[in-house]
């Protein structure tokens, strides 16, 4: 090894032996230095690779930056009025009054209008129908009637399409009071997204809490519970009422989600609760009571009969109950001694559906001379005609509250206005994008503090896809494009959704840290120790060996 | 005989069938509901002094067709119409069984069931991947009956070609065996968290009718009693040119009266059920109790209290047989209603007469090596009769069609087909289908050789020791005679219709015995055990390798090897100045 002449001739003078113990020292240190090369160098990376948990490269950057994109939903709306000045001053002013909205972004237009097309009009329902009133989703058109006061009092009035149709002497104030409350509905969106952003900070409002929690699909399922089959006979079609009530409005709602009806009916299901007997008074019949604190408890018996093995959708569940006639008129009373308002014996649990009693009527249950079982007729107009108010409700069309002297058209048959379809739009869309973009960031932390998640090809692609969609639907709301921005919407919470519950993610999740290393433990510690302890002789020789060439130059 | 391929066809494949008229006129019925309900309920008691219980509630919807069809219901159960509705079903039947029906002393039930937990299904013909559909359809019913149906996979089911063809109405004649799929689950124990769903599903729940008799703590004490749920589309009419959909509720008891304690041989609703009746469900067409009283001509007679409503003989097959009928929807209750049935006489047993056809199956081997089953099919009828044998073997138990020897009296006997369905590990059982013509008077073997494997460690159940089961084989075969037969006909959904419903032969399958085997069982610590003593092992042999590689022991007085015991030394002894070292 050593080929400097002087350095060997001072060695051999020592004798034979140190010759060959200087070689075999180097072979020694060779030997160590192969050792850590191929356990440490080589196995060790190999090692950690091979048990590696599989993961797809994702977005993080992108995933962390949508926290900072602003939800901003872009509104045209125009204003037609007579007098052109007059409509620019209105755009000015409410102009004005929407710069401070977080969420709004409005866009005026101020356009005029023929005097001959409002005075040729018979009436709002003609407006309505004419040409002026197709509009694209989500915009607006304030058109100003000079002879409002003909058709009625209010000095605003709200239509069934997009128009909100106002008198010449209508305020700025008012109007911007009409579309933030009414049309825009802006408090019940912010709530509802800081609500979902914040959970402990701050709460939904009424409206917020009986809506349906957002989802692709629902089932809605009309139960009929004749308690007593004995002493009463229905003999309903309740399919065909579905038909007439129910399914249009549904087929309204259908670009928002998909609806599945279905009903049936349960027999010898009773009240768990045991309702007040009010006995007969003077201008009051006998009948009995039901307080409303023991609503509840009316559906916790029934839910056993209501779940479904098969579909995962959420269930708006509708229940129609008849007492018999031994237990009839049944009464909801609000608090003691009140009867619930408007006549009206039904009640909606929020997020879950509603219940009527339906009473028998009281001149078959004094007729003695009708044998049991008694048959009741079916008052469907009544029955359904509460079950769609309270699908309007947990649909997440809101009551909204009165302003004075502003009105809207009354509902048609198909039970939605398209301004309220709209604001529901808007709903669903902030609260499919938030809810995203919340699933893709808690994922994301959770992936950055437990490392036993695996992340498959196909989570990989559901995750690119959810967060390319939440920045295309808030693109697309830039653009004020109300229903592709609900698509794209949609789209993000489905795969955001499908990504974070997907099966695949706890595969190695219950692989505790402890067994790893119980198995790995009897094998690395006594190979590892001897490996590690040569390397202070690898170090020592090496240094030894840069002072034996310093030595060398020296020399 | 020639045995023709034709005259099997029309044994075997019952497909479109006559319907005979309700028997009761709807009255009663409104228009609206197109659906009607009857309950049933038959007691016989058994020559071995065992008395048998069967209810049956048969419920009949003219269910429009199309994708809504299970989407509105009255008396049908929505929760598992929506099953049916979601998984294409066409058929479906469940049954869950505790204990063993033993033909041999008591003849033939109504309706059969497997030891444990039996499942098949015929799909629609419209269905696509039927086996994920399978797997979608176990999981769901599983859910249901709060049974263990979600371990049916493709793995431990088969599609029989001849033993299960459905029961009711088909479209066409052309069956593909591909949309039937048949399970079982042997180790299934069957408690009240089955019976309280399976009550669920009817319309009067338990609070009403015969439901209200049945009470968990009068119906695991029996010695055999198996749920059971059968879908079937059937003809609505005579004409057949609509279906309507039939789904029978089964309830099947066997009491020994003997070890529940009354002494005597007497027995009374109230001692069966722990209750009377307080009426009939009133959403029922129907509600009959019979009692077969065809044993008080030929053994110890009994007398019934109160006295029936009707008496009815029954001719079927040329065996003759007398019921006692309660119509409970004419009786008035005052009080809860009790039949008692009292013995004037203690119960004299007489010699056992076995049924016309019945079985046993075993094990034979020994070791843990190669094994074999043997399956005894006895024939007592005075004809050669033509069976269909049905074995289905888990995958785990690989059987060699080659060693399949069928025996009888001592002579072997060809099987006319044979359909063997090899299995494959861990996807597809071995399916075996042997059509017979086993001779009159015998006892035909049917023996098959298989080995024992070795399964992978996480395949083994919990309590592994325990051992594995293997399900029954069936047996199905057309039994020209009517003797000690209780089935229903084909077209008849009631007990009432099985009253001299006298055909060309009678369909009959037999369950045998499920088996247990006890496989090869590792020590389930070995595998950590493996690895810690291999890992010994390898650190052992590498440190004094890594020593003789690296290290060079030396002597103590030279200076190149600095040791630790040295160094601890001179530590020790520090006021001593280290030897002058020699260079």
């Amino acid at each position: 090894m050593s080929s400097h002449p002087s350095t060997t001739e001072e060695i051999k003078t020592v004798g034979d032996l140190p010759v060959e113990k200087i070689d075999k020292t180097d072979y020694r240190i060779y030997a160590a230095i192969s050792y850590f090369v191929i356990l440490i160098v080589i196995g060790l990376p190999l090692w950690w690779k091979t048990t590696e948990v599989y993961r797809v490269p994702l977005p993080y950057t992108r995933i962390a930056a949508l926290n900072e994109s602003d939800f901003v939903l872009v509104t045209n709306v125009t204003i037609a009025s007579l007098d052109i000045d007059r409509g620019k001053q209105l755009a000015s002013d409410l102009d004005n009054f929407f710069k401070t909205s977080k969420l709004f972004k409005v866009h005026f237009v101020v356009t005029q209008v023929q005097k001959q097309i409002l005075a040729s009009a018979q009436s709002i329902q003609a407006l309505e129908l004419s040409s002026v009133s197709r509009r694209q989703a989500g915009d607006i058109l304030l058109l100003e009637v000079p002879g409002l006061p003909r058709f009625t009092p209010s000095q605003v009035l709200v239509g069934r399409r997009r128009i909100v149709y106002f008198a010449t002497d209508t305020s700025s104030v008012k109007l911007t009071e009409v579309l933030q409350q009414w049309l825009f509905q802006e408090e019940t969106l912010q709530r509802m997204i800081s609500s979902m952003v914040s959970p402990t900070k701050s709460e939904l409002d009424l409206a917020g809490r009986r809506r349906m929690p957002t989802a692709s699909a629902y089932d809605v399922m009309v139960t009929i519970v004749n308690p007593d089959p004995e002493k009463v006979q229905l003999n309903w079609d309740l399919q065909e009422a579905i038909e007439n009530f129910l399914s249009p409005f549904l087929r309204n709602l259908a670009p928002l989600a998909d609806y599945n009806v279905k009903s049936q009916w349960l027999y010898f299901v009773p009240l768990q609760v045991q309702p007040k007997l009010v006995p007969e008074q003077p201008g009051i019949r006998k009948h009995f009571a039901l307080s409303e604190e023991l609503l509840p408890h009316i559906i916790t018996p029934l839910e056993k009969k209501l779940a479904s093995h098969v579909s995962q959708n959420p269930c708006l569940n509708f229940v129609v109950y008849v007492p018999p006639c031994s237990e009839s008129p049944l009464y909801i009373y609000r608090q003691e001694g009140v009867i619930l308002r408007g006549g009206v014996n039904a009640f909606l649990s929020p997020r879950w559906g509603g219940i009527i009693i339906h009473n028998p009527p009281q001149d078959i249950c004094d007729n003695t001379t009708v044998v049991e079982p008694k048959p009741v007729e079916a008052d469907w107009s009544k029955i359904m005609g509460t079950f769609l108010a309270q699908l309007r409700l947990l649909v997440g069309v809101p009551e909204l509250d009165d302003i004075p002297r502003v009105s809207m058209l009354p509902l048609a048959a198909s039970g939605m206005r398209q301004w309220e379809l709209d604001s529901l739009y808007r709903v669903r869309i902030m609260e499919q994008l938030t809810s995203a973009m919340l699933t893709l960031q808690s994922l994301s932390q959770l992936l950055g503090e437990i490392s036993n998640i695996v992340i498959d090809d196909e989570v990989g692609d559901s995750i690119q896809e959810a967060v390319s969609a939440v920045e295309r639907g808030i693109e697309l709301l830039h653009q004020g494009n109300l229903l592709a921005a609900f698509e794209a919407s949609k789209q993000a919470f489905l795969s955001a959704e499908a990504a974070f519950t997907d099966p695949s993610l706890l595969a190695l999740l219950y692989f505790p840290d402890d067994q790893k290393y119980a198995v790995y433990i009897p094998l690395f510690l006594p190979v590892m120790i001897p490996v590690l302890m040569s390397l202070k002789n690898i170090y020592l020789w090496a240094a030894s060996k840069v002072r034996h060439k310093g030595k060398e130059k020296v020399d | 005989m020639v045995y023709s391929k034709n005259d099997w066809n029309k044994l075997l494949k019952m497909v479109c069938f006559i319907l005979v008229p309700f028997w009761i006129l709807n009255v009663g019925q409104c228009l609206v509901q197109k659906d009607r309900f009857d309950e049933e309920l038959l007691l016989k008691p058994l020559p071995s002094g065992h008395v048998y219980a069967y209810f049956q509630f048969t419920t009949v919807w003219d269910a429009p067709s199309g994708p809504q069809m299970f989407q509105h219901c009255h008396l049908f159960p929505r929760a598992l119409g929506e099953v049916a509705g979601r998984h294409n079903v066409q058929e479906l039947h469940v049954t869950l069984t505790e204990g063993l029906w033993r033909y041999e002393y008591w003849g033939f039930p109504v309706s059969d069931a497997a030891p444990g937990a039996e499942l098949w299904t015929w799909f629609r013909n419209d269905t696509k991947d039927v086996d994920n559909i399978w797997k979608k359809l176990t999981g769901a019913l599983s859910g249901l009956l709060c049974a263990s149906l979600n371990f049916i996979g493709t793995p431990n089911s088969l599609s029989p070609e001849y033993s299960f063809r459905p029961t009711g109405v088909v479209k066409n004649s052309n069956l593909n065996s591909s949309f039937v799929r048949y399970a079982t689950l042997p180790r299934e124990i069957v408690c009240t968290e089955n019976l309280t769903p399976w009550k669920k599903l009817l319309p009067c729940d338990s609070k009403k009718g015969f439901a209200s008799l049945l009470n968990a703590g009068h119906i695991h004490n029996t010695n055999y009693h198996s749920l059971g749920l059968h879908i079937r589309p059937v003809c609505k009419d005579a004409k057949c040119t609509e279906v309507s959909i039939e789904l029978r509720q089964t309830v099947s008891l066997v009491y020994d009266m003997m070890i529940l304690g009354f002494q005597n041989q007497d027995w009374s609703l109230r001692k069966l059920f722990g209750l009377g009746l307080s009426g009939p469900c009133p959403l029922a067409t129907s509600s009959f109790i019979y009692v077969d009283v065809t044993s008080n001509e030929t053994g110890t007679p009994y007398q019934l209290q109160p006295e029936p409503t009707e008496v009815i003989t029954s001719i079927r097959g040329g065996y003759e047989s007398k019921f006692k009928v309660y119509n409970i929807q004419k009786m008035s209750f005052t009080h809860m209603l009790n039949i008692v049935a009292t013995y004037s006489t203690p119960k004299v047993y007489a010699v056992n007469v076995p049924p016309v056809l019945y079985a046993s199956r075993y094990i034979v081997g020994y070791g843990q090596e190669r094994g074999g089953i043997v399956t005894k099919i006895h024939n007592n009828h005075w004809k050669h009769l033509d069976i269909i044998y049905l074995e289905n073997i888990p995958w785990f138990l690989p059987i060699y069609l080659h060693t399949l020897r069928v025996v009888a009296g001592g002579k072997e006997i060809t099987p006319i087909l044979k359909k063997y369905v090899p299995g494959k590990e861990r996807s597809r059982p071995y399916s075996l289908e042997v059509l017979l013509r086993i001779p009159a008077r015998s006892v035909t073997e049917i023996y098959i050789e298989f080995d024992y494997v070795f399964l992978k460690w996480q395949e083994y159940p919990p309590d592994a020791n325990h051992g594995f089961y293997i399900g029954s084989a069936i047996i199905s075969a057309y039994l020209p005679v009517g003797k000690n037969y209780m089935g229903l006909p084909q077209a008849g959904p009631t007990i009432y219709s099985s009253f001299n419903a006298s055909r060309e032969g009678f369909l009959l399958q037999l369950r045998t015995e499920s088996l247990i085997i006890t496989l090869p069982t590792p020590d389930f610590s070995m595998p950590y055990n493996v690895i810690c003593l291999a890992c010994t092992v390898v650190a052992l042999a590498f440190g004094p390798l890594h020593n003789i590689t690296t290290k060079r022991l030396c002597m103590k007085d030279g200076n190149s090897c600095n040791g630790l015991l040295i160094r601890l030394k001179s530590m020790l002894f520090k006021g001593r100045k280290p030897q002058a070292q020699a260079h």
